[in-house]
């Protein structure tokens, strides 16, 4: 052991040659030192001494007995009555948008507000005699149509998942799911509005509305431009030259196709496809990318291994490793069960599938890259990469 | 046998000493060494040479908490014996053997500089301990003191085998950033 400053000694170190696992010897062999309390502490903190504990004081006994069942009882009385509102506020909610009139969803407003569940509810009101007074029913009864078609895409997709900032260039700017598509329409919308209001503006001011649709047509959800996606059927994309061979020839049970696609705002080639099981979906796209992406060491699996951490990863994950563990590419070489174990995770969500998700990608040689995003389990996601063509 | 009888037996030169902390203690410390060393035969040799040390230290000392003054010397000793093994494996050629001989020419600095740096590490890292929670310290003593796999301590402690790692893992930080903050190199 030297303390900085030395530097002949940082030198004699060095020139012993004594590896990392020599000085972690050296640690070992110095805590050979603990105290001796600390050491007969970790002996008594065990579960084996509580239970021993136990019975010598069986009155410590019986309360550890009965207050885990407490507890469970509890914790049931607190999820059934908050189960109940939320059965209720969804119920109120589903009623408002399925074409009672404005003035019943008001009282029905009301009559929650009265109930006193919260003040989530009041905010319902308010949108809704907005719209009423903008578009009237009719308008209404449109929107009611055009969620329920959108829902479709809704619940498949946006269930997903650990990396939806993958997701968030590409697919959450398909036309046919997600927020861009309906803003879009929701921005046409206010634009006819605004011609009903001043039906009698001038040329110039006409034109200025063109270009402001236009504009508008351009931008999602978030007010970013929208992707050009080429849609494609799934023969089309597995017939990519270059491409077509990483999408596997084999998918999860019950996994059905959902739908292909190119983003032409990529200079790189690429394709997406999508596949969907019910609230379960995976999302693969496969791009030959021009600046090879740095690829995560094997050997190092607090850098991409999920089960390594628990959740909230923003206070286990170390800075370092945040990167890598968001989305960790795995050279093929390196790329194995073992791999894609460490990635996919079963999280018990309320209201959610069990089924393992996760996200990670593989740099193939030719520079490919093959993005994973979605669920399955890990053998499953293993034999979809063992089912390429590419894999031959 | 209470650990004051035996301490008793010890004072009083009985050989039936040995093996009541036989009794009482073979499989602590056998466990300790185990764990170490991954071998039936080192293990009891460092469990039979513990005995032996404890023979010869007892009198004239009189340990306070016997099952921690047994456990350290089998610890120290499987340390050793595990070096040792793991030196030879390292090099069976002419030139490590030649090594060895001309280290006998260098000066023992261990008997001096390394007794005091190596007491003044001890001290830091029973320092870094107190600072720590307690469950985090008994799972960091567990694992390297005793050495302990994950699964072990996890079912000690009743944890998740993840909490343990990921416990460990802030715990090594921890004390990665210590030891730099009090300008240690080893």
């Amino acid at each position: 052991m030297r303390h900085h400053g030395f530097e002949e000694s940082e030198k004699e170190m060095s020139f012993s040659g004594e590896s990392r696992q020599g000085q972690a010897l050296r640690i070992m062999e110095a805590l050979s030192g603990a105290d001796e309390e600390l050491l007969e502490r970790s002996e008594n903190g065990s579960v084996q001494d509580i239970s021993v504990y136990g019975k010598r004081g069986s009155r410590h006994q019986s309360l550890w007995r009965y207050a885990r069942p407490c507890a469970a009882v509890l914790c049931l009385a607190v999820v059934g009555v908050l189960g109940w509102g939320g059965y209720r506020l969804t119920r109120g909610v589903n009623d408002m948008s399925s074409g009672g009139s404005m003035n019943d969803m008001a009282l029905k407003s009301v009559e929650m507000s009265a109930d006193g569940e919260g003040a989530a509810p009041e905010a319902v009101p308010e949108e809704g005699g907005a719209a009423g007074q903008a578009a009237g029913g009719m308008a209404e009864e449109e929107e009611v149509d055009r969620m329920s078609q959108e829902n479709a895409g809704d619940s498949s997709m946006g269930a997903d998942t650990d990396g939806a900032h993958d997701l968030g260039g590409t697919f959450g700017a398909t036309g046919n799911s997600g927020d861009s598509g309906m803003s879009q329409r929701e921005g046409d919308k206010a634009e006819e509005k605004s011609g009903d209001i001043q039906p009698g503006a001038g040329a110039v001011q006409e034109g200025a509305t063109e270009s402001a649709t236009e504009e508008t047509a351009m931008l999602d959800g978030e007010g970013c431009p929208a992707a050009k996606l080429q849609e494609l059927t799934e023969a089309e994309a597995r017939s990519r030259e270059g491409l077509g061979d990483y999408i596997p020839e084999k998918v999860p049970g019950r996994y059905s196709f959902e739908s292909a696609f190119c983003n032409l705002d990529l200079q790189e080639a690429n394709v997406t496809i999508t596949w969907s099981r019910g609230m379960d979906s995976i999302l693969w796209t496969v791009t030959e990318v021009e600046k090879v992406p740095e690829t995560v060491d094997i050997e190092a699996p607090e850098t991409y291994d999920r089960r390594l951490y628990e959740i909230p990863y923003a206070e286990t994950v170390p800075q370092e490793y945040r990167q890598s563990m968001d989305s960790p590419v795995f050279a093929w070489e390196d790329f194995t069960l073992e791999a894609v174990r460490s990635r996919m995770i079963a999280y018990s969500d309320r209201g959610d599938t069990d089924t393992p998700r996760g996200n990670f990608a593989v740099l193939y040689p030719n520079n490919i890259v093959v993005r994973f995003n979605g669920r399955g389990t890990a053998e499953e996601i293993w034999e979809m990469f063992d089912s390429m063509k590419a894999a031959d | 046998m209470r650990d004051t009888e035996i301490l008793d037996l010890y004072w009083a030169r009985e050989e039936r000493a040995i093996s009541e902390t036989q009794l009482s203690y073979g499989n602590y410390c056998y466990s300790i060494a185990w764990h170490i060393l991954y071998d039936r035969e080192d293990s009891d040799e460092c469990v039979n040479d513990t005995w032996l040390r404890a023979w010869n230290a007892i009198p004239p000392k009189r340990p306070n908490r016997l099952a921690m003054f047994l456990g350290t010397i089998t610890r120290n000793l499987s340390l050793d014996r595990w070096k040792e093994k793991h030196t030879m494996k390292r090099g069976n050629g002419e030139m490590m053997l030649a090594l060895d001989e001309l280290a006998e020419c260098v000066p023992d600095r261990r008997s001096t500089e390394e007794e005091v740096e190596a007491a003044e590490l001890e001290r830091m890292l029973n320092d870094f301990l107190r600072t720590l929670p307690e469950r985090e310290c008994n799972v960091f003593l567990r694992r390297y003191w005793y050495v302990e796999e994950y699964g072990e301590i996890a079912k000690r402690y009743g944890m998740k085998l993840n909490t343990v790692k990921t416990s460990l893992f802030r715990t090594r930080a921890k004390l990665r950033e210590y030891l730099e903050r009090e300008g240690v190199i080893l």
